[in-house]
């Protein structure tokens, strides 16, 4: 456990439970804010603007609840709020409400494709961390955070939903098909770096 | 559940792609197994479902490496789990901010 943060004496109960319950999630907060923007700067700022927003907003936290998912979920809302407003749509997805997300769980062709050479993907385990980030990065933002809360911070699907505010199908299937997308960058990668033979990488 | 049971449904068992529905006596199919995957290896099962799965990846040679093509692939994303840590500075900076935005009256 890391010391707790010295309580400034002007700062109200409101604020001590806020320290005391909010505060300590800022790594894992920080964690999702990188994979989001675009560089560790901007990722200090979504981090701080995520804190304030939640400090304003605090009494609507319902004690009890994860903490740590409502802080990403407000992390996810001034992202996309500061996307709007800088960027172009350029990542809508055309998801359906009717995918079944058990189909997308079937489909594997990456593992298909190097079912020959390393039928149980040991490839991955050759693969830098860095490439893994930037592969992560390149998802589109909806299958990325699905991704990241998911693999990287080991939220449940249902936890997820709450943060995206989408069902629990829907999580599914941003989910798979996020992880579809990493599995033929990453597949790509590795046999650009010679750890498979055999150019299986067009999943 | 009886050994008896146990054996019954590792014999009841058959080959990939052999039959697309499910079995009875809760034996699965490949395809549904594979379907479950995602699903079993991030711990979002019930106890009957996930039990389903995890019996056939124990007896099923087309799946077992499957199941092992997606742990390993998991692990390799739990590896950068932790990419970087909120700095001392930023931590501080931020404690401030609220400091002033609790002192202002918010």
């Amino acid at each position: 456990m890391t010391s707790r943060e010295p309580l400034p004496d002007y700062v109200n109960q409101k604020g001590a439970s806020f320290v005391e319950e909010a505060i300590p999630h800022m790594d894992a907060v920080y964690g999702f804010a990188l994979r989001l923007a675009e560089s560790r700067d901007r990722a200090e700022d979504l981090v701080q603007d995520t804190y304030l927003r939640a400090f304003r907003a605090w009494e609507q936290y319902t004690p009890g609840t994860r903490c740590k998912s409502w802080l990403f979920t407000i992390c996810r809302n001034v992202f996309l709020s500061q996307r709007e407003r800088g960027r172009r749509h350029d990542e809508i997805l055309a998801e359906t409400a009717h995918e079944d997300p058990r189909a997308l769980s079937r489909e594997a062709p990456v593992f298909a494709a190097s079912e020959d050479k390393d039928p149980e993907g040991e490839f991955f385990r050759s693969i830098v961390d860095e490439e893994i980030l930037r592969a992560i990065d390149e998802l589109p933002a909806e299958y990325r955070m699905a991704v990241v809360l998911s693999d990287l911070e080991d939220l449940s699907y249902k936890e997820i939903a709450e943060v995206l505010g989408v069902p629990v199908g829907t999580v599914k299937s941003r989910l798979f098909r996020g992880r579809r997308q990493l599995q033929a960058r990453l597949c790509r990668y590795a046999v650009e770096m010679g750890y498979i033979s055999e150019a299986v990488g067009d999943g | 559940m009886t050994a008896f049971d146990s054996l019954k449904r590792l014999f009841g068992f058959s080959g990939r792609g052999a039959n697309g529905g499910d079995r009875p006596g809760g034996v699965i199919s490949c395809d549904e197994a594979v379907a479950r995957l995602f699903e079993y290896l991030d711990g979002e099962l019930d106890g009957v479902s996930e039990e389903e799965v995890r019996l056939h990846l124990d007896v099923c040679k087309a799946c077992y490496p499957r199941a092992q093509f997606e742990r390993h692939f998991l692990k390799a994303l739990g590896r950068v789990r932790r990419d970087g840590y909120a700095s001392p500075e930023l931590k501080n900076r931020i404690l401030r901010a609220l400091a002033e935005g609790a002192a202002e009256g918010h």
